[in-house]
């Protein structure tokens, strides 16, 4: 063999080494980067995740805006049902209001949860809520709201209401009220976190026997609410989970009237709390 | 000799009378009001508070006042609460609480349950020495009960 062909077998030799070794660089890249790309919450449509393997490292502002406001929007889509949590101890409330009608207050009255601030009333409904002067605040008694308004210091906020209203006719009503309390709660402490808690069935006995007091009612109701949180990006809290039985009912030992909670369910119902909140 | 005996019996007898103060009462209200419950009839099943939201409920925030409360479940305005006060001046000011407190909650029921205004009507809010003690029930012998018990 003479040394022009041995030259030439050693060129082309290299040659597929190179062009092996450039696609096995690639393929390693390829792997790489389908790697990092699953790794998000969301699938990204093929548009997007071209776009952003082609982007360089160093991607413009807007561009890590806007991938940070799909990753918050990604965070609170998996926490607008509140999911499951390490319990809080009650310290925990120190810097909580809860805003609701009589059964709110039997939360109070029952766990004995005195560090929290309970902005409660008998028959409180999302209209009264802004007009009826229930709290005592200086020795005046104000409105809920205008006692929210006047706490700055709340960095969590439970509102559960609405029993009161499940006989009205037009629950676009209920909801248009209620939105305006978590805007105002909003607009007092933008850095608040929301809770809206769902309603509490009634037993079996009271939803068979009543037009108004069912949990149909309280079903269709606890939808309008999830709705309502989405659109206003605020927490939806299923405390139906922790206190009604199979049939959707809570237990016919819990509640003297069928709606009112007894101090153990009242327990069970702060447990939940407890144990479902949004830590960041 | 006569006279001076009957002296020293009348003197005696001031003496005695000056040390018997009829209305004073000493009950531990944790006993008392476990035995109330027992006696006097409830429609509501009632549970026993926290000492400090009894006192929140009725707006007292001075010192040195125990508190043995047991309120009802929502449903109805029943409930029965008993206040030891430091002295019986500040077991007035307690009593006057109790009377608004009342008021307020018949104010409450009128539009949230018009059923309750006749037992809220009907409540009793009495001052026993350095005690003050609330009940709101339809048991219409909760004042036999109450007085019976503070003997």
């Amino acid at each position: 063999m003479n040394n022009y062909t041995l030259k030439n077998r050693n060129q082309k030799t290299k040659i597929i080494f190179y062009v092996l070794f450039t696609i096995i660089i690639v393929m390693l890249s390829v792997l790489f980067l389908k790697k990092n790309l699953k790794s998000d919450a969301k699938p990204v449509p093929s548009k997007e995740a071209s776009s952003i393997k082609t982007t360089s490292p160093l991607t413009t502002k807007q561009e890590t805006s806007k991938s940070q406001t799909t990753s918050s929007s990604n965070n609170y889509k998996k926490m607008l049902t509140v999911p499951k949590s390490d319990e809080v101890d009650n310290s925990y409330f120190d810097d909580a209001i809860f805003i609701g009608d009589s059964r709110t207050e039997g939360l109070m009255l029952y766990t004995g949860l005195n560090n929290a601030t309970f902005y409660t009333h008998k028959g409180l409904m999302v209209n009264t809520a802004f007009t009826s002067p229930a709290i005592n605040l200086n020795g005046k008694k104000v409105s809920v709201m205008d006692a929210v308004k006047n706490n700055k210091k709340f960095s969590k906020a439970y509102i559960m209401l609405g029993i009161n209203e499940l006989g009205w006719a037009s629950p676009n009503l209920y909801i248009e009220k209620y939105s305006l309390i978590v805007d105002t709660i909003k607009a007092t402490n933008p850095n608040a976190k929301i809770y809206v808690q769902s309603l509490i069935p009634v037993t079996k006995s009271k939803s068979s026997s009543s037009k108004v007091f069912n949990n149909e009612n309280i079903n269709k109701f606890n939808n309008y609410l999830y709705d309502m949180c989405k659109e206003k990006q605020v927490y939806y809290l299923n405390i139906s989970e922790a206190l009604a039985e199979k049939n959707g009912c809570i237990p016919e030992e819990s509640a003297y009237d069928g709606i009112h909670l007894k101090k153990p369910y009242c327990e069970k119902w702060l447990e939940y709390i407890k144990t479902h909140t949004v830590q960041n | 000799m006569k006279k001076f005996t009957l002296t020293l019996i009348l003197a005696l007898l001031c003496v005695v009378t000056a040390g018997c103060d009829k209305d004073k009462v000493d009950v531990d209200v944790q006993k008392l009001g476990d035995n109330l419950t027992q006696k006097i009839k409830f429609e509501d099943q009632l549970t026993q508070i926290d000492e400090d939201i009894a006192k929140d409920i009725y707006e007292i925030n001075f010192e040195k006042v125990k508190a043995t409360a047991f309120i009802g479940s929502g449903a109805t305005s029943e409930e029965l609460v008993i206040f030891e006060a430091e002295s019986k001046d500040k077991a007035k000011q307690i009593l006057t609480l109790a009377k608004k407190h009342i008021e307020e909650q018949k104010q409450d029921y009128e539009s949230y349950n018009p059923k309750e205004i006749k037992k809220l009507d009907n409540a009793i809010v009495i001052q026993k020495d350095k005690y003050v003690i609330i009940c709101v029930t339809e048991d219409v012998s909760v004042e036999k009960i109450i007085n019976n018990s503070l003997k």
